[in-house]
């Protein structure tokens, strides 16, 4: 139930059910599912584990787990952007906290929208660097790459070259998933090959002798 | 059961009675075409002598007009309607680019629903002379089809005036960049019009107007993503708005949002070029059921005969037909899904 809990936290306002709702659809659905293959249909036996430990899996990982990555990879292209903001304000001779602050307020992206919710919590008594640790964001990197700007050691000369830092890390993570989503695309290739292609050249070529069997 | 012409008895007794009623309507109008033919010829004859429009006057331009009329017509009948109202903000982008002889979006869906009755009526009358009548079913299939056919021919058009507008994109932006330092937008923009030409000359003309009658440069840019639904403006529209507020000037804005799109189109044509050989070998691939399908025709066509006697056999083939719509959207999505911001 934790695992859940944190990835549809994670998820934010985009998760599209409650973790204690999803559980309980989860099971009431496999429950049903698996009854009826069994008793209902009145085939084999063999079937009906097989195919309910697929839909309880894949009930989490399409749910759940592709939104997510989804999600997050879209969140660190805004993140990109965001600080390359934060970076020209900066140059324009803005500090860090009000860089910060400007861009989030004119800015729309979910990570000024984060920002905006801890500067609330920073009127209400809590420090930056408090509100900043306590933000659950999607990516780790953000967080890190917030964290690390807002630290107090900084002095202002070295605050550009942490930008640059920042900037390089979130662009080059970026470029990493690029090519991972790219070294990923013959297997799923293989996967549409095989279960769509195959049989719609078997059904072409055996129909006739389908229709016969049938009739 | 799923049929989609009736052979009944009852129905198959009155159809003579179609035929004629349907051959007396062709000869009225083969009467009423001879007639405005006549009509024509005289205002031939007077047209040296009176003041007369640069074109010819041609029997098909007269109809396609009258056609438009009666469009214009049906959609201020129907200018109250909400429910098509709704569906008519789709397509007020394709208002001057896919036609000019539409006005509104609203003339857009009635001329598509126009279009599908009459391929139903012309469909219908052939039938009718043969022997045949549509069943609902059929009915229904022949609105669709007609329907969709229509739909994708409109979206086909204005996908191909986008597809130009983001192929040269960058160049226009380049130059526009270039200018930005000597000159005021305006000039710089049009300076760029005189250098292009085709969609983008058409839409940078709009973007000019709008900047005439006095909005500003990020609503000009927002009214042009929200004609041409290319993100692009929309994230140049965003870093104007942005920047100013930060502490920056507009040719910052300009700058940072032609660095961050090049950066997209570079990963894009990074994608683009890596999965080229996989999509072409899957596009190949994907002729083989046709070339199959057409083996069949040419040397045993009687093979499919047996096949639609069968409602098995007609089951087999939307299967078929599904599976490989399947197939290829499928292919299209995990090859060539978009890199965006």
């Amino acid at each position: 139930m934790t695992k859940i809990k944190n990835k549809i936290d994670r998820l934010g306002y985009h998760a599209p059910l409650n973790y204690v709702k999803f559980t309980r659809i989860r099971f009431l659905t496999t429950l049903f599912l698996f009854i009826y293959l069994l008793f209902i249909l009145t085939k084999d036996y063999f079937y009906a584990p097989i195919i309910t430990i697929l839909y309880y899996n894949l009930f989490r990982v399409v749910l759940v787990d592709w939104p997510l990555n989804i999600y997050i990879a879209r969140y660190e292209r805004e993140a990109i952007r965001f600080f390359e903001l934060v970076k020209l304000s900066l140059t324009k001779g803005n500090n860090i906290e009000n860089a910060l602050e400007l861009t989030a307020k004119y800015f729309n992206s979910e990570l000024s929208y984060a920002y905006i919710a801890a500067l609330i919590e920073v009127k209400f008594g809590k420090s930056l660097v408090e509100a900043i640790n306590d933000m659950e964001l999607p990516s780790s990197i953000v967080k890190n790459a917030l964290v690390s700007l807002t630290k107090k050691e900084l002095k202002s000369k070295n605050k550009l070259e942490v930008m640059d830092n920042v900037i390089e890390v979130l662009k080059n993570n970026a470029d990493i998933e690029m090519q991972k989503r790219i070294n990923k695309v013959p297997l799923q290739v293989l996967v549409v090959l095989l279960v769509i292609f195959v049989p719609l050249m078997l059904l072409i070529i055996y129909a006739k002798d389908i229709v016969m069997i049938f009739n | 059961m799923i049929s989609i012409l009736n052979d009944n008895n009852l129905v198959s007794s009155n159809i003579p009675f179609f035929q004629i009623f349907l051959l007396l309507l062709i000869i009225l109008l083969i009467l009423i075409v001879k007639r405005f033919r006549m009509s024509i010829k005289h205002e031939n004859r007077i047209k040296d002598f009176s003041i007369a429009p640069d074109e010819d006057i041609l029997i098909i331009n007269h109809y396609r007009m009258n056609y438009i009329k009666f469009i214009n017509y049906l959609s201020f009948y129907f200018r109250d309607s909400v429910f098509l109202n709704k569906y008519a903000k789709y397509y007020e982008p394709y208002v001057g680019i896919v036609n000019n002889y539409y006005k509104s979006g609203l003339e857009f869906i009635i001329s598509e629903i126009v279009f599908s009755i009459l391929t139903l009526l012309s469909i219908d009358i052939l039938l009718i002379l043969n022997g045949y009548i549509l069943t609902p079913f059929g009915f229904v299939m022949t609105i669709l089809l007609s329907y969709g056919f229509i739909a994708f021919n409109h979206y086909k058009k204005f996908n191909n005036y986008r597809k130009e507008i983001k192929k040269s994109f960058y160049e226009f932006m380049t130059i526009l960049l270039a200018l930005l330092k000597d000159n005021s937008f305006i000039q710089s923009l049009d300076l760029v019009i005189n250098k292009t030409k085709g969609s983008v000359n058409k839409e940078l003309n709009k973007m000019k107007r709008d900047l005439e009658y006095g909005l500003s440069i990020h609503d000009a840019f927002v009214r042009c993503y929200e004609r041409t639904k290319i993100r692009e403006f929309n994230i140049i529209a965003e870093y104007i708005y942005v920047i100013p507020n930060i502490g920056g000037n507009t040719s910052d804005s300009f700058d940072l949002s032609y660095t961050t799109l090049l950066e997209k189109s570079k990963m894009e044509r990074k994608v683009f070029n890596k999965t080229l050989g996989m999509y072409m070998f899957l596009v190949l691939l994907s002729l083989i059921p046709l070339f199959v399908f057409l083996n069949y025709l040419v040397f045993n066509y009687e093979y499919f005969f047996y096949i639609t006697s069968t409602i098995m056999g007609r089951l087999i083939i939307f299967a078929i037909i599904i599976l490989y719509l399947v197939y290829i959207l499928s292919i299209r999505f995990i090859v060539r899904g978009s890199v965006r911001l």
